[in-house]
């Protein structure tokens, strides 16, 4: 209680000092005074007087100064002197001084660079109000079955049960369109069908206009389809217009009247152009929506789950068939925004943390080194009455002035090397437009800042303050050996750099196989050589399944004439796109095996698609181009397919129907072919999969197209294509990108996460050589004359090297074993973020041991070579 | 700070100061240390401005309080009173005093 009083005493006096000085001032003159009146009146003269009451008084300034200490905190003047000292020390040693502050910097930048980014992207919060209650809501199913994970308003209007600790449950349904313009290319967009219940749930007011009224949502709502444009959508296309509110949108399929602009922060789903009211049937278990809750505040993730499982329960009892065997996932907004960012930013964030425990070593290091040379000066503060106390805080405020130096160097880098990743291509990513510097990010580097100053100041401090000082004393700061560094404190500090740099190396290894696998797994279609586009056919023009038929027949009979394409292949969803692809239950020979409900993707391409992608049939046939409308309808399935359905069984003896929600039986034909699984997502093993041949299935509205060419640049054919198309529908949009640029953009985070940790790795490595080389040069220094004298005794130059290298390469091996474990302990831990790696992965432990190994073993020998050429006799004279 | 060569015993001087407001009442600090030496009777080489510093302490532990008033000749001065708190502290440490001094005592009476 009084401690804490004395405490808030002194706090305050900081604020109000120099009032303090002149009320003490006019109290001490004041005691004068009467003083100096006594003494007049016991006879003295005046001068006699004042001089009698100074002697009384003892001196001014020296009550005053004591005043001042027991007012304040240290004495400030004193800090300050400190600080001045401190700068003009490391003034004079600037290559010590640049050395440390960049390592410091080095270290202290990255990460700071990388929280900033982690900040940006994990910790900011959404700019929605209650933003921390708002979760995204997916479906899985607990029989092993596969599904898209959207979710059915039947489901959604479940959760609007006022018992759920749900306040707002809402979806949208996104999709693609083409708007028409006068004079101008059509444009492709990207809609959002959403409910009444979406745009209350994010809370954000419009920008301009009233925005979807209730009405607008009702079934029997005839009007016009209405929308919201998104902001950026409005500025880039509208030009910020005004008055956009009450004007429409041409489409083929009508047009839509705008009733709104949303909030620039509104932005879902991500990079949505426009958002259009859905008449839905809250009793359709259609799964194809995305779902969002805005949950009752403070609910726990366990309670929500629970509840929720109450609710698919009962949804399971009620619709057995759709809604059976189902749970639901739900997640925070900001996870589902980020994705697989979350983990790479975690295992990068963790190895610059790594990174900065080296740069204090180093730094640390080098202060020891510097702290022997300054042993003299120490020894005579000491001696002329220095306390141990004032000693270290000298030597604490010089780390503190470093670690200042180096985070504002820090800070520098971390801007610099954020900008970079961000035109590197980070600013692609989710959340990552913007990567502010704000409080957040700055209180982490002051955080830096003072686990730096303590970390490199406080070794050297003890070490010299400490039991040394004595020594100093009577060695005076002659020999180095006064001050020499204990060899467990040396040890320590090679163990230290040795485990650290083959932690991050092993750690980049990690990553870096884990990206190459995911580049190099197979996603069974060839991606060089080939362009890939989709078109959206407008459902008023090409009404007609024939319409459409002939229409695609044209246009790849057209591409086929484009001088250096070779293969033209269409299909209804392509590999490695988001797109909602058809999954109907199937039967097998006209009955369901094993469960009750089989799935499997659907997929309608054209004959020559198998060709066009460059996929292996494996089993009978591909279509061909008698496969028609009139002859017998066929099939062909995939390899997991056959694997999951097919059980050992011969393919081409099986018949496959399908339909949804129930079989179609009319829809039974034979199993013709076998083709290699394709990859929809390179993260997850293919599903099952049956193709059908569009001359049999019908022409979709929305199409892939894939072009093979032999042009050795496809994107060379790109301006034939589009005229081709534009040929027959000047009104189609349409964007022309080659396969193997779809397949890199998807694997933008690993490919950003590897090059950052093999980076890092990098400044690991040469970091710890730095400092083991330091660290061996300063031990081996040390042990000048013991060297000295063995040579002088007989020992050969090599005796001698052996000798010191066995010390020095133990205690590197002591290293690396401690960093192989850390980084098989560590790698377990982030195991299930990484692609077909394990933690335990030989090549990747031991050529991280190799690496580093190796220039340790450089960084060990080269200076005990050095030091075993001295000529014996000279040394130990100058001894 | 409180510890510099005077020759009043180490501790001591809050202890007379207490004692001295308990006594006087709202006393400035040239009152204060002229009753401390009053009383010593010229035991006591007491530096004056040493006073300073304990008044301060004694403030920030919250057992004196201070008020601005009128020296006798007319100067701004301050004043000093005890507290609550500070006669409280004042009669405990009374007691440790008077304890300590009667052990010190019988230690230096003891004929053995």
């Amino acid at each position: 209680m009084t401690a804490w009083r004395v405490l808030l005493a002194r706090v305050r006096s900081l604020f109000v000092r120099q009032r303090m000085d002149a009320d003490l001032d006019d109290e001490i003159q004041a005691h004068l005074e009467l003083l100096t009146t006594e003494y007049i009146r016991k006879g003295l003269s005046p001068e006699r007087a004042r001089d009698a009451a100074r002697r009384d008084f003892g001196g001014v300034d020296r009550t005053m100064e004591h005043v001042r200490d027991q007012r304040g905190f240290v004495s400030l003047d004193a800090f300050s002197r400190d600080i001045r000292y401190a700068l003009r020390t490391l003034a004079r040693t600037p290559g010590f001084t640049f050395a440390a502050v960049g390592t410091l910097a080095l270290g202290i930048g990255a990460t700071t660079a990388i929280f900033s980014v982690a900040n940006a992207a994990l910790l900011r919060p959404l700019p929605y109000p209650g933003w921390s209650d708002l979760r995204t809501v997916r479906t899985t199913f607990t029989d092993g079955r596969v599904t898209s994970g959207l979710v059915g308003p039947l489901e959604m209007s479940r959760m609007k049960d006022p018992k759920l600790p749900i306040v707002q449950a809402a979806m949208s349904l996104r999709f693609d369109e083409t708007l028409l313009r006068d004079g101008q290319a059509p444009l492709t967009i990207a809609a959002a069908g959403v409910d009444e219940h979406f745009f209350p749930l994010f809370g954000l007011p419009l920008q301009l206009g009233a925005g979807f009224t209730p009405d607008q949502f009702a079934r029997n709502d005839k009007a016009a389809p209405s929308v919201v444009l998104s902001h950026h959508f409005w500025t880039t296309v509208f030009g910020s217009d005004p008055h956009v509110v009450g004007k429409t949108i041409r489409r083929v399929d009508g047009d839509w009247r705008i009733v709104g602009v949303a909030s620039p922060d509104m932005d879902v789903p991500r990079g949505i152009d426009l958002w259009v009211n859905l008449h839905v049937n809250p009793e359709s278990t259609d799964h194809s929506f995305d779902g969002y809750l805005r949950v009752q505040p403070g609910t726990t993730p366990e309670q929500l789950s629970s509840s929720l499982a109450i609710v698919a329960g009962r949804l399971g009892h009620d619709y057995p068939g759709p809604e059976g065997n189902r749970a639901f996932i739900v997640q925070p907004l900001v996870e589902t925004l980020v994705g697989d960012l979350r983990p790479i930013l975690i295992i990068v964030l963790s190895a610059t943390a790594l990174l900065l425990v080296l740069s204090c070593v180093n730094v640390t290091n080098l202060l020891l080194a510097r702290a022997t040379r300054r042993s003299r000066e120490i020894a005579i503060r000491a001696a002329v009455g220095a306390t141990r106390r004032r000693i270290i805080t000298q030597l604490l405020v010089e780390s503190l002035v470093l670690a200042g130096a180096g985070t504002l160097a820090g800070l520098g880098v971390a801007y610099g090397g954020v900008r970079l990743l961000l035109v590197y291509g980070a600013s692609r990513l989710p959340r990552l437009e913007a990567v502010p510097f704000d409080s957040p990010v700055l209180l982490f580097a002051i955080a830096m800042l003072v686990i730096c100053a303590i970390g490199v100041g406080l070794a050297p401090a003890l070490q010299l303050a400490g039991g040394g000082l004595e020594r100093f004393l009577s060695e005076g700061g002659r020999s180095v050996t006064g001050a020499r560094l204990t060899n467990r404190a040396l040890r320590t500090m090679i163990v230290v750099e040795v485990a650290v740099a083959v932690t991050i190396v092993a750690g980049a290894g990690l990553l870096a196989r884990s990206f190459v696998n995911l580049q190099r797994e197979d996603p069974g279609f060839q991606r060089h050589g080939r362009l890939t586009f989709d078109i959206q056919l407008p459902s008023s023009h090409y009404q007609a399944p024939d319409k459409r038929r002939v229409w695609l027949d044209t246009l790849l009979t057209n591409l086929q004439g484009v001088p250096g394409v070779r293969t033209v292949g269409a299909a209804s969803d392509f590999p490695l796109r988001d797109s909602i692809s058809s999954r109907p239950r199937i039967e097998l020979d006209g009955w369901s095996p094993a469960h009750e409900h089989v799935v499997a993707l659907q997929r309608i391409v054209t004959a020559d698609f198998f060709n066009a992608m460059g996929m292996r049939v494996l089993q009978g046939r591909r279509f061909t181009s008698f496969d028609r409308e009139a002859t017998a309808p066929v099939a062909i399935v995939n390899e997991a397919f056959v694997r999951k359905y097919l059980d050992g069984r011969d393919p081409l003896t099986a018949q496959v129907s399908y339909g949804f929600p129930s079989v179609n039986p009319k829809t039974r034909r034979p199993i013709v072919g076998v083709v290699n699984d394709v990859k929809y997502s390179l993260w997850d093993a293919a599903d099952p999969a049956f193709y059908l041949v569009q001359d049999q299935a019908g022409v979709t509205q929305r199409l892939s197209i894939v072009v093979t060419t032999n042009v050795s640049d496809p994107n060379a054919l790109i301006p034939a294509i589009r005229a081709e198309v534009d040929k027959l529908d000047p009104q189609l949009a349409l964007t022309v990108e080659p396969v193997s640029a779809l397949v890199a953009s998807t694997l933008t985070r690993q490919k950003l996460g590897t090059t950052l940790m093999l980076l890092f790795a990098g400044i690991a490595v040469l970091l710890a050589t730095i400092g083991i080389y330091g660290m061996i040069a300063y031990a081996t220094a040390a042990r000048h004359t013991e060297i000295a004298t063995r040579l002088a005794l007989g020992a050969t130059g090599r005796n001698v090297f052996w000798l010191l290298s066995r010390q020095g390469l133990t205690v590197a091996a002591a290293g690396a074993i401690t960093g192989v474990a850390v980084a098989y302990g560590a790698g377990r831990l982030v195991a299930s973020w990484l692609y077909e790696v394990r933690a335990s992965d030989p090549v990747i432990l031991a050529s991280a041991l190799v690496v580093v190994l190796g220039v340790t073993m450089v960084a060990t020998l080269l200076p005990i070579r050095r030091a075993c050429r001295i000529d014996p006799s000279a040394s130990l004279r100058f001894e | 700070m409180g510890n510099q060569q005077s020759e009043v015993p180490y501790g001591t001087l809050d202890l007379m100061i207490l004692r001295t407001l308990d006594a006087m009442g709202e006393q400035h600090g040239y009152g204060i240390a002229r009753r401390i030496e009053q009383i010593a009777q010229g035991a006591l080489a007491l530096n004056q401005g040493t006073i300073y510093p304990a008044l301060l302490r004694l403030e920030q532990k919250g057992w004196i309080k201070s008020a601005w008033g009128t020296s006798e000749n007319n100067r701004r001065a301050r004043f000093y009173s005890i507290t609550r708190a500070g006669s409280k502290q004042l009669a405990a440490e009374t007691e440790l005093w008077e304890r300590t001094v009667a052990m010190v005592n019988r230690l230096l009476e003891d004929p053995s």
